[in-house]
């Protein structure tokens, strides 16, 4: 089958990981808008104790390569610490996924962009801003 | 394989390649003058013949047929060619309904920045031109346009456009009229006697690809873009295409309406089971059956994306098309979707499918089941929903819709 995608990016749109939402999350990140194309919210369940994210849910309305990278950006956050998670970069994600068509890089943006607004929206119900991690 | 994307193109019927193997194996002379050699001039009685039976499809003189590479280089010669014969002249504004196929809309656009003036007509939201907006325009004393260009019937949303009221508007008023019927050519009858350039193809009606014709009304003035011979009463330099056009008209002879009756009987089987197996999608282009192409179905189905059903479906062998931004190579929804006054959140959902003789009622079936199910899995994992949208439009009516519209933004990602 002759795709523009690799194989890895095709696994993952094909059984999407952490795909749903949390109740009661203790972060929430929502980016995109619909006239752009894309949607996705980012839910997190950290433990306050440790920073750590324990459990993470995604729901992504968009092309392949922003179900994919949705996915990859969640399995990677996922055991991290928020400081690391933040830490997470487009192109970390893009590298994981064997490459994006040029076109489809903003897809990983969106993903990235998600998972930070999470860990902000997080840090702020902690009582604690950004640049305390950054 | 299952393929049902045959207003994008066909399968070559075997009889049409049958036809044409001859000029590819044994007559392989051009076709010459009356008095060359027996190859040329059986070379020659076959194009006239091809001629004559494409002509006779539409109701023309086999002299006002001009064969060309195919619907690109048809549209780009009718609207160039009439451009650039009036260079000199006061007036040059060009017209096409905003609907119209990009080789036309994007022939515009390099006018345009030659210094001719262009209107888009204005449409409904089935995609038929606004006949006040085009009578305005062709009505006008100090500005008459050189050209009016519409479809006959559009690829994206099946619109069947009536020809014959158009082009009588466009009369009225001495504009002469293009017509672009490349996707209803043999599927719906066009007298085209009544217009003043059409554009014809080979490759939707089960021909071969890379041959096509444009009809030219004896006496309309066209500069020629192909220089280089007395080719196509010298109108197109190049040797002829022979076993392109033999194809052409071997497959325009065989795409009788019977054809048409098969076609559209599936497409409305397909519409039936889509209606009854997958909920929240709405029609694009008419709602009347009657005023589509007969070949073709299409929708935008609510909350999931275009490109993520075409490639689930194409992982289980079943070929559709989309009009999605995201499967864009500009990442922009489909200039026709946005034209028929769609959002892009909900273009976003379109799926088109344009079925051929070679398809079944079971692939149908089967079309439909895979479809729901993909659809069912796509939402689950959408954040969008019909509580999420009536939202989005409170948001758009307060105008506080966040603006980070990262489409617009790919440039800065090579970092
Ligand atoms: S989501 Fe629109 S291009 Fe990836």
């Amino acid at each position: 089958m002759a795709h523009i995608y690799s194989k890895e990016v095709m696994d993952l749109f094909m059984n999407p990981k952490n795909m749903g939402e949390i109740e009661n999350p203790s972060g929430l990140g929502k980016v995109g808008n619909p006239v752009c194309g894309d949607v996705m919210w980012i839910y997190l369940q950290v433990n306050e104790e440790t920073d750590i994210i324990e459990d993470i849910k995604v729901k992504t309305f968009g092309c392949v390569a922003a179900i994919a990278t949705s996915s990859k950006t969640t399995e990677m956050a996922k055991g991290k610490t928020v400081t690391e998670a933040y830490k997470i970069t487009k192109k970390q994600v893009a590298d994981d996924l064997g490459g994006l068509p040029k076109q489809k890089m903003h897809c990983s943006n969106l993903a990235v962009d998600a998972l930070q607004r999470a860990i902000i929206n997080y840090l702020e119900k902690t009582g604690r801003s950004v640049e305390e991690i950054d | 394989m299952v393929y049902l994307d045959n207003n994008a193109s066909t399968r070559v019927d075997q009889a049409v390649i049958d036809a044409m193997m001859p000029y590819f194996t044994d007559i392989v002379s051009p076709p010459s003058s009356d008095y060359g050699h027996s190859f040329g001039v059986e070379a020659k009685t076959a194009l006239d013949s091809a001629r004559e039976i494409i002509a006779s499809k539409i109701n023309v003189n086999p002299s006002d047929i001009i064969f060309t590479s195919g619907q690109a280089e048809s549209n780009n010669f009718a609207i160039k060619g009439i451009a650039y014969a009036n260079r000199d002249k006061e007036e040059n504004l060009l017209v096409a309904s905003s609907v119209s196929h990009s080789t036309v809309l994007d022939s515009l656009k390099t006018l345009e920045k030659q210094g001719f003036s262009v209107i888009l007509l204005k449409v409904d939201s089935e995609g038929f031109v606004d006949r006040d907006h085009l009578r305005e325009i062709v009505s006008s004393t100090n500005k008459r346009p050189l050209l009016v260009s519409v479809p006959h019937g559009n690829v994206e949303i099946g619109t069947l456009e009536n020809i014959e009221e158009i082009a009588s508007i466009c009369h009225e008023f001495n504009v002469p009229i293009h017509v672009e019927a490349t996707y209803s050519f043999c599927k719906v009858p066009l007298d085209a006697s009544a217009t003043d350039m059409t554009t014809i193809t080979s490759h939707l009606i089960h021909g071969p690809k890379g041959v096509g014709a444009l009809y030219i009304r004896k006496g309309l003035k066209l500069q020629r873009l192909i220089d280089g011979g007395l080719q196509e009463n010298k109108k197109r330099g190049g040797t002829e295409n022979l076993p392109g056009i033999v194809g052409f008209a071997k497959a325009a002879e065989l795409y009788t309406p019977e054809i048409n009756k098969i076609t559209q009987k599936l497409r409305d089987y397909l519409w039936n089971v889509f209606e009854q197996k997958i909920p929240d999608f709405q029609v694009t282009g008419p709602f009347d059956r009657d005023k589509r192409l007969p070949n073709h179905f299409s929708v935008v189905i609510s909350y999931v994306e275009g490109e993520s059903i075409l490639l689930h479906l194409d992982i289980l062998d079943f070929m559709i098309a989309t009009g999605s931004a995201c499967s864009s190579k500009q990442l922009k929804a489909s200039h026709v979707l946005s034209a028929i006054g769609l959002p892009t959140e909900v273009s976003h959902g379109s799926v088109r499918v344009g079925v051929s003789k070679f398809n079944t009622q079971e692939e149908l079936d089967q079309f439909v089941n895979h479809l729901a199910s993909i659809v069912a899995r796509l939402r689950e994992m959408s954040p969008m929903n019909a509580e999420f949208m009536r939202e989005w439009e409170e948001m758009k009516a307060q105008g506080v819709v966040p603006k980070d519209n990262h489409h617009h933004e790919f440039e800065d990602l090579e970092e």
